[in-house]
């Protein structure tokens, strides 16, 4: 029983920290923006269908080469998305730009599925295998995606504190008018920002594409409960999304122990809404 | 003034996350409404196919040609099977004309594009039914049928549906409606028979997806096993649930010596890999999803090893019928065929054959001719129609060879 538990943990964690990938890469667009960016699980999914449709199963490369041709075009992408449409609306009411993203979304999935095709897929030997401690087995895409992340998060840190141009993303976050008349440059913070959040996406499609296959549908909960592990952990605030990203991930897993597996979906999405009712300033208590 | 901007904006986006929470739930009701443009470009592009677009002619039946509707998912979360769809169809279809049509008129589809939810599939049948069709195939997804079948009967002319729903007999009596697969209880009996009597297993477990399709199996196999007291243990999951390790582990604790998986693709393909990683490992029978190709694609050979399916049709089936079947769609197409366009290539033959007896393209002699149907051999087996218009009364067993379905046997069920 109690390698149950150990187990269900460790999956929780690999979970975590991909909602927690999934939270700082649309807390970084509001922050620098004010745009929420409710395309961004569609954009995981043309991550994962660029590397794992294009240059692995079309092109036949490695993987490592794959990894590193789908991070530049996504940031190629991201230039582009963010001058047609993040930077022209970044001055309009919320709800146009939400609206904008979410359309932005649903033409993602049917140019994927029109270039693509319909069909799912997966990408052969990628990240698979297990390793077994005595009685507890833990699949090789899970530690894959621990440090991955891990890594991210930090080098994300290392940016944003000891760099000019992730200084200059602080500043833009905390005050975009000020920023300006500061002389920072606000689109091209906001150009780097985007390609930054396009990355992160990227990856989190390569990550999740061994545990979830390949298909236009691929990251519509991981999307959701990302945006959630933002809110629980504090809404635009890089480090409270990684702990809302844990937290969910270990609550939720553990829950299918106690109730029906069926609900563990819900166990997320209670504590989600507990939040906003109780602490809508999250765990962290801090915004930005 | 931050603050109160911040909780109006939690507000807007919790409404938001609802909205999409619908949609990432299998029912895209969101997607819908973007989807309802691409019926008439799909019909339009499959009428421009046959090279005379006389579909929008209320009087097609009596002019040169007959005119079928195809109700396919052509868009939405499985758009798979409405390719599939098509192809089948368009394929039989293309042989009748080639072998000079059906009482000496050419037939024509008219695909509407159904989005595979309701909604958006009432719109693609209206559309099927203001074009003058004689029939209907598709749509088949037992939700999505239960929602046409009243307009259908209202229009008056048959459909033939892949749909697999108990309740699509059980609730409904619908003179118009046929049902050209095997019931999902058909399919069911079949998984719980062979586990306890082939298998010779004592100790089930059943994961089942909490849908429809998924919880209809599981009452079907609950019940045979407490009748014939084989102790068992259930656990579920959602449509589009990622990470299974709960259930798989809470299985591997209980002690199953079997499992009997019935849910949809996306699903059996996690499921197969997430059994062969946690080392559960003991015999399993799926559902039909798990031996057609694009599940079979998904895995990797080894996560396949001890699996069995129940399935309506196989590729491996060694027919003479079902290879030359086989044979045409990967010439046409270039890829094997699978469930869904085997059922839909094989129902355009039952109208064929049903228009042929009844010697009229009159959607009421027609119906009265599909319900006569007696020993019709088509791919998908032998179509007979009993009281309730169901046309399949058994099911084929697979072994997974090598991660490719192999035919074991066709096994009839007494209904």
């Amino acid at each position: 029983m109690s390698g149950i538990i150990v187990q269900l943990i460790i999956s929780g964690i690999a979970m975590g920290f991909i909602y927690a990938l999934v939270g700082i890469e649309y807390t970084l667009i509001w922050n620098a923006s004010g745009v929420l960016n409710f395309s961004h699980d569609k954009l995981i999914t043309l991550g994962a269908y660029i590397f794992g449709g294009t240059y692995i199963l079309g092109m036949n490369m490695g993987f490592i080469p794959g990894i590193i041709l789908s991070i530049i075009t996504v940031a190629v992408m991201g230039i582009i998305i963010a001058k047609v449409i993040f930077i022209p609306l970044r001055n309009l009411t919320m709800i146009y730009t939400i609206m904008a993203t979410v359309m932005l979304g649903k033409i993602i999935v049917e140019a994927i599925r029109l270039y693509w095709g319909p069909v799912p897929f997966s990408v052969p030997d990628f990240l698979v295998g297990t390793v077994k401690f005595n009685n507890i087995v833990i699949s090789i895409a899970n530690i894959a995606i621990i440090i991955t992340a891990s890594i991210c998060v930090c080098a994300l840190q290392l940016f944003l504190y000891k760099t000019k141009p992730g200084k200059a993303m602080r500043c833009v976050a905390q005050n975009r008018n000020a920023s300006q008349l500061m002389g920072i440059d606000v689109k091209t913070v906001m150009v780097i920002t985007i390609i930054i959040s396009m990355i992160i996406c990227c990856l989190i499609g390569i990550l999740v594409s061994p545990l979830l296959n390949i298909s236009t549908t691929m990251s519509n909960m991981i999307g959701l409960k990302g945006f959630a592990a933002g809110v629980i952990g504090g809404f635009g605030y890089l480090p409270g999304a990684i702990i809302g990203g844990l937290v969910i991930g270990i609550v939720e897993n553990m829950a299918s122990m106690i109730f029906p597996s069926v609900y563990k979906d819900i166990a997320a999405f209670v504590l989600l809404i507990a939040f906003l009712l109780v602490r809508p300033k999250g765990i962290t208590g801090k915004t930005r | 003034m931050k603050k109160r901007n911040l909780k109006s904006l939690m507000a807007a986006l919790l409404a938001i996350s609802m909205l999409a929470g619908c949609s990432g739930g299998g029912a895209q009701t969101a997607a819908s409404n973007a989807d309802t443009t691409a019926p008439a470009d799909s019909g339009s592009s499959a009428a421009a196919n046959e090279g005379e677009s006389s579909a929008g002619d209320a009087g097609a039946a009596e002019g040169d040609t007959i005119l079928i509707g195809v109700s396919a998912s052509i868009t939405g979360s499985a758009p798979t099977n409405g390719m599939r769809t098509e192809q089948g169809a368009q394929m039989a279809v293309d042989e009748i004309n080639a072998a000079g049509g059906v009482l000496g008129k050419q037939l024509e589809l008219y695909v509407a594009d159904d989005g595979g939810v309701q909604d958006t599939g009432i719109n693609a049948t209206n559309l099927i039914a203001s074009q003058g069709v004689v029939a209907q195939v598709g749509p088949t997804l037992s939700g999505l049928a239960l929602a046409v079948e009243g307009i259908v009967s209202e229009a008056q002319y048959p459909i033939l549906v892949g749909a697999t729903s108990p309740k699509l007999v059980t609730t409904i009596d619908n003179q118009w409606l046929f049902r050209v697969r095997a019931s999902d209880t058909i399919q069911a009996q079949l998984a719980a028979v062979y586990a306890t009597e082939n298998l010779g297993c004592t100790k089930i477990g059943l994961f089942t997806n909490s849908n429809d399709y998924g919880s209809g199996a599981r009452t079907v196999v609950e019940e045979y096993l407490t009748e014939k007291g084989i102790e068992f243990v259930s656990e579920s999951h959602n449509t589009g649930d990622t990470d299974m390790t709960s259930q798989v582990l809470k299985l591997k604790d209980a002690g199953v010596d079997c499992v009997i998986v019935w849910t949809d693709d996306a699903e059996t393909a996690l499921a197969a890999r997430q059994f062969y990683d946690l080392g559960l490992d003991v015999p399993v029978i799926g559902s039909t999803s798990i031996s057609t190709p694009q599940v079979n694609e998904l895995c990797q050979p080894e996560w396949l090893d001890n699996w069995y399916s129940c399935t309506d049709f196989t590729t491996s089936n060694d027919s003479e019928l079902v290879q030359t079947f086989v044979k045409a769609f990967n010439d046409k197409y270039g890829e094997d065929p699978e469930l869904y366009a085997v059922t839909y290539y094989s129902a355009i033959y039952l109208l064929k054959d049903a228009m042929e007896r009844a010697g009229s393209t009159d959607p009421s002699a027609i119906r009265d001719a599909l319900a006569e149907t007696d020993g019709l051999e088509v791919p998908i087996g032998t179509y007979k129609a009993n009281d309730m218009r169901e046309m399949i009364h058994g099911g084929t067993i697979c072994k997974m060879v090598d991660g490719k379905a192999q035919f074991l046997e066709y096994v009839l069920v007494e209904d």
